[in-house]
């Protein structure tokens, strides 16, 4: 199982989000380069980096951070947040990121998010989908009907992208345990993606329930920064 | 001079009214001799997809447009016909695009009728002077996926792609026949620009 440890840059700092909601910003670190070297220690080797300035203002902010980020040896990096046109992909995939990761933009607008594929290769993106209930939760995506989550999973499998992160968002920053049906639910739909489940992983029971019910990888956030999962438990999961 | 594909089923007379008002020479066949004579094509549809792909394979019309080099222009039908595959009477098509054609999905209304509005993906000449947002006139009940190929999509209980294009080959869902003056600037870009 492939485990990548989230950073989440907001003005310079490594902080924590709960549900989304940008007041409830907690710091971790105001050295995510330093993060970074400890999560490589402890044997992590992809990182899940979110520039949250970037998604408030619909443009990449945190480019230089995750720049630095790139410097630490032994390390890939997924990047996304505020990505809304092409020389924001660009920017990021030039800097070397391994994987665009593809929200909000990827919901509204998948045409052009196809292009992008079409562009620079299927195997530089992740697509994120945040879900509430089994359904898409993009806001502009809510007068659409449900047929649509399976049509745009299906389009982004037909342009061989295989890296899908789901984020139940009722879960996320409340460690309250996986959606493990949800992600069950969706590997069977879609056999062969590489699902990421992100939001509510809590303990290592958690992520050792993920890893039984064969979801390849996993976002994990708080659990790591507040000592609830101990990295060394979880090598015997990871490949 | 631009050739119309006529296929026994497709909305030849609409499209060659069009390109008369617009003033554009042309000729309506379904015979492969006189089809490779055209600079240009117009593959025109209005029908069901199994009994048109038969007729196509039957004159021969099918291997000679996956051969084509000059520009081509699938409207309504005759762009589905570019698809891999259409679960209309589970037809497989000419494969020209990638991708599956399904019917809108149980709960919405069929045919999707009337007008609607284009949003166009890129650029493109067969654009030129056209908005985004533009109305033009639908008249479908099956549509096509979004694809790194789609130009314009459409929204009607979710995005689909109202025009493509791959390499020669440019495809609209809507009829620019039907749809006044927008219509007739985008076939005339077709001939013009294309």
């Amino acid at each position: 199982m492939l485990i990548l440890p989230a950073i989440d840059l907001l003005g310079g700092n490594c902080v924590r989000l709960q549900q989304g909601d940008f007041n409830s910003a907690k710091v971790y670190s105001n050295s995510p380069v330093e993060t970074a070297r400890s999560f490589v220690k402890q044997g992590f080797t992809y990182l899940h980096v979110v520039d949250l300035d970037g998604a408030r203002d619909g443009t990449v902010r945190n480019a230089a951070a995750i720049r630095s980020l790139l410097g630490v040896e032994g390390l890939r990096i997924q990047a996304g947040g505020g990505i809304r046109n092409r020389e924001d992909v660009e920017r990021l995939l030039s800097v070397g990121v391994h994987r665009v990761v593809t929200g909000s933009v990827a919901v509204k607008d998948p045409a052009t998010v196809l292009r992008w594929i079409d562009e620079f290769g299927p195997e530089h993106f992740t697509i994120a989908l945040d879900l509430r209930g089994g359904s898409i939760a993009t806001e502009a995506w809510t007068t659409h009907d449900r047929r649509s989550l399976r049509d745009l999973i299906g389009w982004y499998r037909e342009a061989r992208v295989i890296s899908i992160l789901c984020t139940d968002i009722e879960r996320d920053g409340m460690m309250t345990g996986p959606n493990i049906d949800l992600y069950r639910n969706l590997l069977t739909a879609f056999p062969g993606i590489e699902l990421i489940a992100s939001g509510g992983i809590s303990s290592f029971d958690d992520v050792d329930a993920l890893q039984k019910a064969g979801i390849p990888a996993a976002v994990i956030g708080k659990a790591l920064y507040e000592g609830r999962i101990r990295p060394a438990d979880l090598k015997p999961l990871m490949d | 001079m631009i050739g119309i594909i006529d296929y026994g089923a497709g909305n030849v007379r609409s499209v060659s009214n069009a390109l008369t008002t617009l003033g554009v020479q042309h000729f309506i066949s379904g015979d492969v001799k006189e089809l490779r004579r055209a600079s240009k094509i117009i593959f025109p549809g209005v029908g069901e997809a199994r009994s048109a792909m038969a007729s196509l394979e039957r004159t021969g019309v099918t291997e000679w447009i996956r051969s084509a080099r000059v520009p081509f222009l699938g409207i309504c039908l005759g762009m589905q016909l570019l698809f891999e595959h259409t679960s209309e009477r589970e037809t497989t098509c000419l494969g020209i695009m990638e991708g599956a054609v399904k019917r809108f999905p149980v709960g919405v209304r069929v045919p999707h009728m009337g007008w609607n509005t284009l949003t166009l993906v890129t650029e493109d000449p067969l654009f030129q002077g056209v908005q985004s947002g533009e109305f033009f006139y639908f008249i479908h009940s099956y549509f096509a996926p979004l694809t790194a190929k789609t130009i314009g999509t459409t929204d009607y209980s979710g995005d689909f792609s109202s025009a493509i294009r791959i390499r020669n080959f440019r495809g609209v869902q809507f009829h620019p026949e039907k749809s006044g003056e927008a219509g007739l600037r985008l076939l005339s870009n077709f001939v013009i620009l294309c």
